[in-house]
């Protein structure tokens, strides 16, 4: 069966009829004209509302895409000598241990910390224009750890031979939605907690503090796995945290909020993860990454919050004319909004539901960690050079 | 399971907003290209008679009921086309083997010999499914609402036209 499916997919666009069928019977209809004449009158003074919309749309998926690649990365971080490689789709059904979420912190972190250095400043506009490019920029710095995510690709893990002053290293390695690896190290010390014999295995918990190498500049790293059980329920404290200043006052954070309960024989847990960013000791964005299962098929919700605003997006992957896309539905400051993501290399393509358009970077070029970049200013780069 | 927001778009093109065209499009093209794809086997001919049908249906908005079910309206009008090309097909002598190839079966097929197997194996509520499904990359969940029937059909059906078109390429084989 899964054959006859690939055999299907491949041969897919051979088959699908021309994409540019629709721009004919436009023609034909005289819609084509029509639309001419709507532009020509916005470029006239016209409302701008087609274009507000795409930008707020655009800031969404990108912030989704973001949360994909770190969900991707973060996984495959922390495995032993020999190359672990964690099964696609729920990514989060795979973080057992220690290990596990530190490389899963890693991975989807890493992501957001380069996804964040491609981000373009938000551009001097009217004031409401200004809020809705705000959010396009917002969701375009999760869209990679949305694509990692939705992934049906395994993430791998690799020890590394400690550096920068410590002693062990992890490579993590990752898989985008469109097949392109994407690579991250994490050089730490553990902080032993505590450990449990189970059979053969030795849980162990433990903290750690290192660094993590991302697209070629380094940030010094902090963690946490400790969980408790007792009787039916099982909690914990666990992040994972990179710093973004010396002074340690600024970072972003991932969290696992993780509650298991025995009832009456049902195993039910529940599992999110949240992002949250910290300037100056406040935090000012917290965004929460959860799958759900529709009918069987894997979505990713998140919910972005900032300031006083709630924007919420459910994101799935799919396939639109031999392309690989992801449809988003969801709320942005309110208001209902349902987009399809082209994902290509070098950029993603946004079309809205009003028709309208918008292509924005994607960040896919150089996934390396090998922080070879002379041009790094970051205060706490210099130590060593890493190459992996 | 009806499509609220497709109903929405209707409305509006039928109010005059051409710029809904395109997520009604984006939204239909697909099941209707499969309805024509299913009878004529032949991608060039489907392409022509999918512009056709969008031509005739959006000319004749205003026979739509609201609120029905526009794929479903949408397929009526692409079946009758598909049936109505391969009618004249069959009357006209051609004197062009090359051009009509397809009607002569002197030349392959255009489309890849899976997908002339499942239009031959397959009922026509199957083949749509399994190409919504599989080829165009639709979750079951969207096929559902695009067809209005409930998604346990659309699992079963879409099991079922897989598990056919597996054993007859395994006969094939042997």
């Amino acid at each position: 069966m899964k054959d006859i499916r690939k055999m299907l997919k491949a041969q897919a666009k051979g088959v699908l009829p021309d994409e540019k069928l629709k721009e004919s019977i436009k023609q034909e209809l005289g819609y084509r004209a029509a639309e001419e004449a709507s532009v020509l009158a916005r470029a006239d003074g016209g409302s701008e509302q087609v274009k507000s919309k795409r930008k707020v749309m655009f800031p969404l998926v990108a912030f989704a895409v973001i949360l994909l690649v770190l969900a991707i990365v973060l996984p495959l971080a922390l495995p032993g000598s020999s190359p672990t490689v964690l099964p696609g789709g729920n990514k989060f059904a795979d973080i057992t241990n220690a290990d596990s979420f530190y490389a899963y912190g890693a991975a989807s972190v890493g992501s957001l910390l380069a996804s964040e250095s491609d981000t373009s400043p938000v551009r001097a506009m009217k004031d409401g224009a200004a809020q809705e490019e705000k959010h396009i920029e917002t969701v375009n710095r999760y869209m990679a750890l949305v694509e990692g995510l939705l992934s049906e690709d395994a993430i791998e893990t690799t020890a590394a031979e400690g550096a920068y002053g410590f002693e062990y290293g992890m490579k993590i390695g990752y898989t985008d939605l469109l097949g392109n690896a994407a690579y991250y190290t994490l050089y730490y010390n553990k902080h032993f907690l505590s450990s449990e014999q189970e059979e053969d295995e030795t849980e162990e918990e433990y903290a750690i503090e290192g660094v993590l190498v991302a697209e070629g500049k380094t940030y010094p790293v902090s963690g946490n796995y400790e969980t408790e059980s007792e009787e039916d329920e099982t909690e914990g404290e666990l992040f994972f945290r990179a710093y973004l200043d010396d002074a340690k006052n600024s970072y972003i954070e991932v969290t696992q909020e993780y509650e298991s309960e025995n009832e009456e024989g049902d195993q039910e847990v529940e599992r999110e993860y949240v992002y949250s960013r910290y300037e100056n000791g406040k935090r000012v964005e917290r965004t929460t990454v959860e799958y759900e299962a529709e009918e069987g098929e894997l979505e990713l919700k998140l919910t972005i919050e900032q300031e006083n605003v709630r924007d919420e997006l459910v994101f799935e992957s799919a396939r639109r004319g031999g392309e690989m896309v992801l449809l988003a539905e969801g709320k942005l400051s309110g208001e209902d909004v349902r987009f399809t993501v082209y994902i290509r290399e070098g950029g993603y393509h946004y079309v809205f539901e009003d028709g309208s358009s918008s292509d924005h970077d994607r960040y896919d070029d150089d996934h390396d960690d090998d922080d070879d970049d002379d041009d790094d200013d970051r205060p706490w780069r210099g130590r060593d050079s890493a190459s992996v | 399971m009806k499509d609220e927001h497709l109903e929405k778009n209707v409305e509006a093109l039928r109010q005059g907003n051409t710029c809904a065209f395109d997520l009604i499009y984006e939204r239909t093209n697909r099941a209707a290209y499969f309805t024509v794809l299913y009878l004529v086997h032949d991608k060039m001919h489907a392409e022509d008679i999918l512009q056709e049908t969008y031509l005739r249906a959006m000319r004749s908005l205003s026979q739509y009921r609201a609120g029905t079910n526009f794929t479903a309206w949408l397929c009526t009008i692409a079946r009758s086309l598909a049936l109505n090309h391969l009618k004249k097909a069959k009357r006209e002598v051609s004197t062009d083997f090359e051009a009509d190839a397809y009607k002569f079966g002197t030349c392959e097929a255009e489309i890849p010999y899976l997908f002339d197997l499942a239009a031959r194996i397959l009922s026509p509520e199957e083949y749509e499914i399994v190409m919504l499904c599989q080829v165009a990359g639709y979750k079951r969940r969207e096929v559902s609402k695009m067809l209005g029937i409930p998604i346990g059909t659309v699992t079963w059906r879409n099991n079922e036209a897989l598990k056919k078109l597996k054993t007859h390429l395994e006969e094939d084989n042997a």
